[in-house]
């Protein structure tokens, strides 16, 4: 997995993720969500529309990522989830825990 | 000579017109008188074939009626059985039901394996924090074994300078020693250490492998599973909805009922045809017994007015369903 952030409008701040989310890339996720614990920002959102491929570990990061969103007073978006990606949060019902956008 | 039925005169009509002498009308009686017997014999032996046939048919037509009730109440029962499944806790789901509850099963394993993930990630997240804190209390053992390797060294220096020293450096000398006891032990203890802190990391690094493998579950396969079940959904209410096309033609089918004429109108043909012919059967005998008692032609023909009359009307009236006999 890699990504990139950058400012959001409205305070917010984008995060764009690309090839697998799994548990073996739980490093690089910790090293965003260190990120995002240190950030200031009034909504976070995640582009996933450049993801590949999604485990249940990378379910579980993605929660993680919505837990902190919670505790600082934010809330997270998930943008741009396509294929297979879509079609595990769906059927995983994150439409009924988090923001979801086309 | 041929007398032949005319529907506008009678035959004594026609043989009154002809100046037929009354012997010869006489003789056309007898003739006539012959032909009603034999008539009637026929229609007799008809009337007993016929209530042969009726009691031969009747029978079978009883039983095909009843096995016929017998077969739509065991077709009712078994879609009432195939309706529903009993999943032998007393309780009872219909077929779409038993979709919903396939698949509230297939989403509630998905979302234990999100929640047991989401856990695993995070004891991996601590774990990590583990073996990094191990890290830095092993770099601590190892500046523990560098400061006493300096001890080591200036306990040595001193029990060199002791021995310089002569008898005045006695003490020094032994001071010396115990601080070299000191710092070897001080040199085992950090040894022991360095292996207890290794053997410590390894386990939490294998325990961290094993919990990253736990989360990471392929979902692909629940996916899968997901449409196959939407498929089975779909299949079972398609198969509901046959089930109740079928109780519905069933129970549009006219009810049985216990009079046999009015569930096989070939029967009720034959019964009315019966009963024509026992009423022939009767006019006949009377036209008989009239012929051979009678006197006069004008007795006669009196009489064959009404008969042929009371005949037209009769056959009149019943021809016409008689002909409607499939």
């Amino acid at each position: 997995m890699q990504y990139s952030s950058e400012a959001a409008s409205n305070g917010g701040i984008k995060y764009t993720l690309s090839g697998q989310l799994s548990a073996q890339h739980h490093p690089i996720f910790r090293v965003l969500l260190k990120e995002l614990e240190a950030a200031t920002f009034s909504h976070c959102t995640l582009n996933l529309a450049q993801l590949e491929f999604i485990d249940s570990g990378g379910l579980g990061m993605l929660l993680l990522a919505n837990d902190m969103c919670k505790k600082r007073g934010s809330i997270l978006v998930l943008q741009g989830a396509t294929g297979n990606v879509l079609k595990i949060l769906t059927l995983s019902q994150f439409q009924k825990i988090m923001t979801m956008i086309d | 000579m041929m007398i032949r039925y005319n529907e506008t005169q009678s035959g004594l009509s026609v043989l009154e017109q002809a100046n037929i002498p009354a012997v010869l009308v006489q003789e056309i009686f007898v003739v006539q008188s012959q032909m009603f017997a034999g008539l009637q014999q026929h229609l007799r032996l008809f009337k007993e074939e016929i209530e042969s046939y009726l009691t031969t048919i009747t029978v079978p037509l009883a039983q095909q009626e009843k096995t016929v009730q017998e077969q739509q109440q065991i077709l009712q029962k078994v879609i009432r059985n195939a309706e529903v499944l009993e999943l032998g806790n007393a309780e009872n789901l219909s077929l779409s039901e038993y979709g919903d509850f396939v698949e509230s099963i297939l989403n509630n394993a998905i979302l234990l394996t999100i929640a047991y993930s989401k856990q695993a990630i995070s004891m991996v997240y601590r774990l990590s924090d583990v073996v990094e804190r191990l890290g830095t209390l092993g770099q601590l053992v190892v500046n523990i074994s560098t400061v006493n390797r300096k001890t080591k060294m200036l306990a040595l220096n001193a029990t060199l300078e002791a021995a310089h020293a002569g008898q005045e450096g006695r003490a020094f000398h032994h001071v010396a020693a115990e601080v070299r006891d000191l710092s070897e032990s001080i040199s085992k203890l950090s040894h022991n250490m360095q292996t207890e802190i290794h053997h410590v990391t390894q386990g939490v690094l294998e325990t961290h492998k094993m919990l990253v493998q736990c989360a990471a579950m392929d979902m692909q396969p629940m996916a899968e599973a997901s449409e196959k079940l939407e498929h089975l959904i779909t299949a079972l209410l398609t198969q509901q909805e046959r089930f109740a096309a079928v109780k519905q033609e069933i129970q549009a089918l006219p009810a049985p009922q216990g009079d046999l004429p009015t569930v096989f109108p070939l029967v009720k043909k034959i019964q009315k045809f019966q009963s024509i012919v026992e009423k022939i059967q009767q006019q006949q005998g009377g036209v008989l017994e009239k012929l051979n008692n009678s006197t006069s032609i004008e007795e006669m023909q009196a009489f064959f007015a009404t008969q042929e009359n009371e005949m037209r009307a009769f056959f009149s009236m019943d021809a016409s369903e008689i002909t409607t006999v499939p």
